[in-house]
């Protein structure tokens, strides 16, 4: 028997690849197809109310009637959890979006443009990028006060500038790819040639890094929940939840863990959107 | 020689970055909408107070006047009196500062301990069934908030299965060790996670150059190849990465000393966000700026004596 | 003449999306101790495939699943991995075509001499070796240069560098991949004058590898054709240059700049190498084969002694003569 190479590729691989099906993508909608339908109607799915207080049951452990149990004012966990789905994701979606819009703008412009514009926004960018991303936020959030418009107005002002990064590079790159320069010999008008071809090419690493830096929002603002700077109660939010959680944790686990296990999955769904999405730019 | 020429180099150039720092830091409390004093002791202090308060802080002079004060004061280490605790910042700083250091290093430690084995690991089985278990929980650790970790791992190790203290923190190296040791596990998930994955990809780019196939044949062996050849070469990307993640771990203690209830300057950060004491928020900003600082600076020197071809100009 | 090396029907598949290919198809040839042998191609023949299956240096996927390699008398193809670890570098060594990526760019090229030394030599007995080597291969100052990096060196040092390299372990044999391609004309020479020397020096079998007929000519005593995964000529370079029996062959001599006078017309030949993933039926050769014939394209053509030593994998071997004179009398008209 000959053994000639590092290592023999798995039979299941074969298989695999054979349906040539895009499996990152469809576990990402597996995951996150119903959480989108559990944020927009939780009702479908319990009917219970979040803030309802069941003085009979209170620190109940896992059981039929309540799937995650209950916490100490007698809510269900279960409710609680459905019912704080769509804080998370609009935190996630609301502190990419002006980011989004604002840094690639920038960041295309200070690229396709230079001069004093590119300058001005590289020395922008080393400054916000001296600072710790959580420390800065925490900062600005020191001086607006807590809640969650301004986490958003926080994250605003320091997130645009990884986008603005990011899109400035593709661009840059993309202003030495060849067909940039024949269509400028070409003598299309500059907006031309950066709608239709600079455009198109530099906004997909943009949109992946949308989705993964969805993640890292989501994260950010459940912990600022979590130190109490972020959601005010009685809104239910997971981290707020997981926080709550933390003194009954000898007696009742469940009140922090069912809370975190939403925000992994959550998570979860969208890197795998991500990761789907490199390989449907092919990007790597 | 050339080394330490780069070195100072590398030191001036922070400077620029050093003064915009203390300006923006200093301009922290300025910022605030309102009047400083009202915004520090609430709304219900005596005006008796509040001019106290005023004529202490300088809060009446031109600005400019008060950052040259506070430019002063920063470089005879004076940051101001803490309003919550009445005692100056710099005290409280110095004293909960080596908690959080101890902590980072820590983590830096369990990180690059485990990511190595587990990055070679994964590369030399590449698609197999290890690696993919690898993988799935990097994919668990990057989108697990942390504190939530922490306090699942207190669940297990310190309330259920007691071995690791439940929280607090005393001085003396063992049990230093024990008690930072879920906190700095919790923390180094995420980077590990991170870590394994640019350090596997890089490991795989180099099994497949032409100089490892160059190096096997020269029959060295298996261990040495690894080692000296794919590893040294494989790291240098993720050392950066390194860098990077230990700058995010600077502001990111915070949620776990606030679970562990460690003293370190992470939960006096919280603590004086709450309790409104801007001379401690200030200070703690300020610290934290100057560790990312030294952490870029140290990763750009590291990667420079790691990889020789990049010139120390 | 003590046969060194012995390949029979070696094959290296690779598995693709939804399909699978084979770089090296039923590839034999043997070397002889001490003789310089030749394997020409075109880029995708298959000819650097076949080395680095010898040598079991493949990427997954791509992997061996029949053949049998004899060298010096052991069938080396049934070795374990640590077995055949020792026959690397000591008795089979290879030298690679771009010293820039062979060479690892961040260790000095002293360490990256001693450690193909073996473990039992002291280290002033390695650092005299490597002097030795680098001077043998024409490095001047060599105490210096072995501190040095490869960045440093230029184009033709880093080659002579990797031969050092490589001869540091007394190699019989030498499976050279196309070791002058990336170098500048000029450089080319020096280097095949030195491989020659060495060569000779010590008695190596040298399997060489390249797309450029002449050099192959120059260098080596017998010499194999490649298209398409599979040998299609093989024979002393003697016989070859004189008595081509494969079109393809007679292709690559007509195409090839420094075979012909300035008088005489170059040939490219036409059509482009073939998809691994849809060979046609027949002669794999036949859609560029000028002489191709509804039979040609029939069913695949094995290879077969046409002449004493000369193989070739063309039903036409034998008209081969008159079919090139028929179309030189052509072409004058």
């Amino acid at each position: 028997m000959l053994r000639t190479s590092f290592a023999k590729e798995p039979k299941t691989h074969r298989v695999f690849r054979r349906l040539q099906m895009p499996w990152n993508l469809v576990a990402a909608c597996i995951i996150l197809i119903p959480v989108l339908i559990i944020a927009i109607f939780p009702g479908w799915f319990t009917h219970q109310n979040p803030t309802d207080f069941n003085y009979d049951a209170i620190l109940s452990s896992p059981s039929a009637a309540h799937i995650f149990g209950t916490d100490s004012f007698g809510r269900d966990i279960f409710t609680r959890v459905l019912y704080a789905t769509h804080l998370d994701l609009e935190i996630g979606v609301f502190c990419v979006l002006f980011p989004f819009i604002f840094g690639s703008t920038m960041g295309v412009l200070a690229g396709y443009f230079g001069g004093w514009f590119d300058s001005l926004i590289m020395r922008i960018l080393d400054i916000v990028v001296a600072f710790p991303f959580f420390v800065l936020i925490l900062a600005i959030m020191a001086i607006l006060g807590p809640g969650m418009i301004n986490m958003f107005i926080a994250v605003s002002i320091v997130g645009w500038v990884s986008y603005a990064r990011l899109t400035r590079s593709e661009v840059l790159v993309s202003k030495k790819m060849e067909y940039v320069q024949a269509a400028q010999i070409l003598g299309y008008s500059k907006p031309r040639i950066l709608f239709k071809h600079v455009l198109p090419n530099v906004i997909t690493p943009a949109i992946v890094f949308v989705v993964s830096d969805i993640v890292l929002c989501i994260l950010l603002g459940s912990s600022l929940s979590f130190l109490g700077l972020g959601v005010q109660p009685p809104t239910p939010e997971w981290g707020a939840m997981i926080s709550d959680g933390q003194s009954f944790l000898s007696q009742a686990w469940w009140i922090s863990t069912f809370p975190g296990l939403a925000i992994l999955l959550v998570g979860i769904g969208f890197s795998l959107l991500g990761d789907s999405l490199v390989d449907l730019f092919r990007l790597n | 020689m050339q080394f330490f020429k780069y070195l100072i180099r590398r030191l001036l150039e922070t400077i620029p970055v050093l003064i915009v720092i203390s300006l923006l830091v200093f301009l922290m409390i300025h910022l605030i909408p309102g009047d400083p004093a009202v915004v520090m002791l609430g709304g219900r202090a005596t005006p008796q107070a509040l001019e106290n308060l005023r004529v202490e802080m300088g809060f009446k002079d031109p600005l400019y006047i008060q950052y040259f004060h506070f430019l002063k004061n920063l470089f005879s280490l004076n940051l101001g009196n803490s309003i919550y605790y009445h005692v100056p910042v710099f005290e409280l700083i110095s004293s909960r500062l080596g908690v959080t250091l101890n902590l980072i290093v820590y983590t830096a430690l369990i990180a690059i301990v485990l990511t190595v084995p587990l990055a070679i690991y994964s590369a030399d089985h590449r698609n197999q069934a290890g690696d993919q278990i690898i993988r799935v929980l990097g994919l668990v650790g990057i989108c697990a908030p942390g504190f939530w970790l922490a306090i699942l791992l207190m669940l297990a190790f310190s309330i259920k299965i007691p071995i690791f203290p439940v929280g607090g923190y005393s001085s003396g190296f063992l049990n230093v060790v024990k008690s930072l040791f879920l906190p700095a596990l919790t923390l180094s998930f995420g980077m590990i996670a991170i870590l394994v994955r640019s350090l596997r990809s890089s490991l795989i780019d180099v099994l497949k150059t032409d100089y490892v196939a160059f190096a096997r044949v020269k029959g060295i062996s298996k261990a040495r190849l690894m080692v000296r050849h794919v590893l040294r070469s494989g790291l240098i990307s993720t050392v950066t990465l390194l860098g990077v993640n230990l700058s995010w771990l600077v502001g990111g203690t915070l949620a776990v000393e606030k679970v562990f209830a460690l003293p370190g300057i992470g939960v006096l950060m919280i603590d004086s966000i709450s309790s409104r004491d801007y001379p401690v928020v200030q200070g703690v900003t300020l610290v934290f700026a100057l560790l990312v600082v030294l952490i870029n600076i140290l990763t750009d020197l590291s990667y420079s004596v790691l990889d020789p071809r990049v010139s120390l100009e | 003449m003590k046969e060194l090396l012995s390949i029979k029907d070696l094959v290296t598949e690779i598995p693709l999306r939804d399909t699978v290919v084979y770089p090296v198809d039923h590839v034999s040839f043997s070397v002889n101790e001490g003789e310089a042998f030749g394997i020409v191609g075109e880029s995708g023949s298959g000819k650097s495939m076949t080395c680095r299956s010898i040598l079991r240096l493949l990427q997954p996927p791509a992997h061996v699943t029949h053949g049998e390699i004899v060298y010096d008398g052991k069938r080396i193809s049934d070795y374990t991995e640590n077995e055949f670890a020792a026959v690397r570098g000591k008795g089979i060594s290879m030298v690679f075509q771009d010293p820039m990526t062979s060479l690892n760019p961040v260790l000095r090229i002293g360490e990256q001499i001693f450690e193909a030394f073996d473990a039992s030599l002291t280290k002033q007995q390695r650092q005299e070796q490597a002097v030795e080597l680098l001077k043998q291969v024409g490095i001047s100052s060599a105490e210096e240069r072995l501190k040095e990096y490869p960045h440093q060196f230029s184009g033709g040092m880093r080659q002579r560098a990797m031969i050092a390299i490589t001869l540091a372990r007394n190699p019989r044999l030498l499976l050279a991949d196309e070791p002058t391609t990336a170098l500048d004309v000029t450089i080319q020479d020096q280097i095949l004058t030195l491989l020659k020397k060495l060569q000779r020096e010590r008695n190596m079998g040298v399997v060489f590898v390249s797309h450029d007929l002449g050099v192959v000519a120059r260098f080596c005593e017998r010499m194999a054709v490649m298209y398409a995964g599979q040998i299609v000529e093989m024979s002393s370079v003697e016989e070859i240059f004189s008595n081509p029996q494969h079109p393809y062959t007679i292709g690559l001599m007509n195409s090839m700049p420094s075979l012909q006078k300035v008088s005489e017309w170059l040939v490219p030949i036409s059509g482009m190498p073939p998809d691994l993933r849809a060979l046609p039926q027949g002669c794999r050769f036949a859609p560029r084969c000028p002489w191709a014939s509804s039979e040609c394209e029939k069913a695949p053509i094995a290879i077969s002694e046409t002449a004493p030593g000369h193989f070739s994998r063309c039903l036409k071997a034998a008209e081969m003569k008159k079919l090139v004179s028929d179309a030189k009398n052509e072409r004058h008209e």
